[in-house]
């Protein structure tokens, strides 16, 4: 769900990425974890649906956006609904880079090298979106006072 | 894990184990998906390269079972007898043409029946010859024996008196040469019209039809050699100095810089192919053919490493030997990694190609596919992300994965001239270009390259 904008679209990659599970279950060579393992399918077969001129195109034009000054402790207070809602608005390069490396963990080498852009586009793009939800999560707070 | 930014750490601790309830719907339709026809075309996909070769060898065998099984034909290469053979010999298929040849025949026949007690010589007219032994007429088909024996009923008694007269000269030597022919009773009237009105008929008869077996399984001596029907199978090895070019593209314009970098490091050396091909060939000139092609590029790979400075240190002595003072040799250079690059494919033609027929020239046009099974390299190259050498060999552990396993389906074009030698090889020369016009690279790798060759295949042909 958090590389997709729909349910309906997050079905549909699953079900590839399970019939691919299926299809070459006989190559996984119990070195590392099974799911690891399906987990990296699913997330390739999400990545596929993705064009890199979106990184390219996300870019430009948002280099000048105002610094929020939020408080770490805003955070815990966000409902995992609400994080799904505000990663969901990000544009799509920032929410694969920020998903990739925030919740899965990767680095920002192997984000490059599995979208095929360079390692500074990848960091840009991160912090971009950092900038973006902090300034959803002010927002969301100025509403709630 | 990456626990820089508070904002991260609480999305992570939040989203990571977070779980939606799977629809049933989905799982139902994976199985829907995975049916049969899925699982074999995952199976195919799989062992393609075995499959192909498979299917390849089973096409050429299929081929090779058909052209062993086609039967020759009389138009295609006419049997003559020589006159001076002392049999009739009339080997005809049942078609029309030849059927009128032998009803034509027949009334010439009949005269000579009625005029004289041994059989006139053949027709002038016909390529059916009668032997001076009379009641005998050689053929294969029992159509062509009912025909004839419509056209002479008319001349029953003259046949008859014939025969009769054979009956009395049956030592005669000139007789009995005829085993080898393939042999019905001339007398191809019903059976039992000749028992009745020629008592000598069934004897002759008998001994004919013993003399049947046999010949079918030995024939003539001097029968005519057959030819391999309209098919002609040949089987070529030849080998060609190439001329490789690498068409480096970047995907997208952050790229570019990389690709430029790729061009400045890498050259072309030198490349070559060489392979075994079979080709079927049609008498009309279309020609078949498939085999096995293993082709090579060699690349330099040379990055600048870098300025080096060297102090040598040499001390100055006297005419003592005693040391004086020190000189300091400086030294600067460039340092360079150069390294030897290789691309090796092993592909499979599938060629279509027009034989053009010159005596003891021959030239052909030939177009068609390379079905890549396997696509290797070794060496180095720049990496897309420190622009540094890092090796293309995908088993190198350090390696980035970068290459296909296959280059997929590639286009192929030729002329090529043969010269028949008398030790019956044919000396084979084929300019040909091969192009892939897909990208050898992952489909998310930095650029995308492709891989053309042109060279001049030189080898022999030989018919089987």
């Amino acid at each position: 769900m958090r590389y997709t904008r729909h349910r309906m679209e997050a079905e549909d990659i699953l079900q590839d990425a399970f019939v691919k599970v299926f299809d070459n279950i006989h190559k996984f060579q119990f070195k590392g974890s099974f799911e690891g393992w399906i987990r990296r399918i699913v997330i390739n077969t999400a990545l596929k649906n993705y064009s890199k001129k979106s990184f390219q195109q996300e870019q430009i034009g948002l280099e000048n956006q105002p610094e929020y000054s939020t408080e770490p402790e805003s955070y815990k207070n966000l409902e995992q609904e609400e994080m799904l809602r505000l990663i969901n608005q990000l544009p799509e390069g920032y929410r694969v880079v920020f998903n990739l490396y925030a919740i899965e963990g990767y680095s920002h080498k192997e984000i490059s090298d599995m979208l095929g852009i360079q390692e500074s586009t990848s960091r840009s793009q991160l912090v971009k979106a950092r900038k973006m939800l902090q300034g959803m999560i002010v927002k969301i707070q100025k509403i709630a006072v | 894990m990456n626990r820089q930014h508070p904002l991260d750490d609480a999305f992570r601790d939040k989203l990571q184990g977070l779980t939606t309830e799977t629809p049933m719907h989905l799982w139902e339709q994976i199985d829907q998906k995975r049916n049969w026809k899925h699982r074999f075309l995952n199976q195919i996909r799989h062992y393609r390269p075995f499959a192909t070769v498979l299917a390849s060898m089973a096409a050429a065998g299929v081929a090779l079972l058909l052209w062993n099984n086609q039967q020759p034909t009389l138009t295609a290469f006419p049997v003559l007898a020589t006159p001076h053979q002392p049999q009739i010999a009339l080997r005809a298929a049942a078609t029309p043409s030849v059927t009128k040849t032998i009803e034509q025949h027949k009334e010439t026949e009949s005269t000579a029946f009625a005029n004289t007690s041994r059989p006139a010589a053949r027709s002038p007219q016909s390529t059916l010859y009668i032997s001076d032994e009379p009641s005998v007429i050689a053929v294969p088909k029992a159509t062509v024996a009912q025909s004839a024996a419509i056209a002479t009923q008319q001349s029953t008694q003259q046949l008859a008196s014939a025969v009769l007269d054979y009956s009395k000269t049956e030592a005669n030597p000139l007789a009995t040469a005829e085993q080898t022919t393939l042999a019905v009773p001339a007398s191809v009237l019903p059976k039992p019209a000749h028992e009745a009105a020629l008592p000598g008929i069934a004897a002759v008869y008998e001994r004919e039809q013993k003399a049947l077996l046999p010949a079918l399984f030995n024939p003539e001596p001097k029968c005519a050699q057959f030819g391999n029907g309209n098919w002609g199978i040949y089987v070529d090895l030849m080998v060609s100095p190439d001329l490789a070019f690498s068409d480096l593209e970047a995907r997208n314009a952050n790229f570019e810089d990389y690709a430029k970098s790729r061009r400045e490091t890498e050259s072309f050396v030198f490349a070559y192919s060489g392979g075994v091909r079979l080709s079927l060939e049609a008498a009309n000139g279309l020609a078949f053919r498939t085999g096995i092609n293993y082709s090579q590029v060699n690349e330099k790979f040379t990055y600048f490493n870098g300025t080096e400075r060297r102090e040598i240190t040499e001390p100055v002595r006297d005419n003592q030997g005693n040391i004086i003072g020190y000189d300091t040799i400086v030294t600067v250079g460039e340092r360079y990694k150069v390294s030897r690059n290789t691309y090796r494919m092993l592909d499979i033609p599938f060629i279509v190609g027009y034989e053009m027929d010159m005596g003891k020239f021959g030239l052909s046009v030939n177009g068609g596919a390379y079905l890549n099974l396997l696509f290797r390299q070794s060496g180095d190259f720049l990496s897309p992300e420190t622009l540094t050498p890092t090796p293309l060999n995908p088993e190198d552990p350090n390696s980035v994965s970068v290459f296909k396993r296959q280059a997929g389906v590639g286009y192929y074009g030729s002329v090529a001239l043969t010269y028949a030698t008398k030790s019956g090889l044919e000396l084979l020369i084929e300019p040909h270009f091969k192009m892939f016009p897909n990208s050898v690279t992952q489909d998310q790798f930095a650029v995308q390259q492709r891989h053309m060759n042109a060279g001049i295949f030189m080898g022999i042909r030989k018919h089987l």
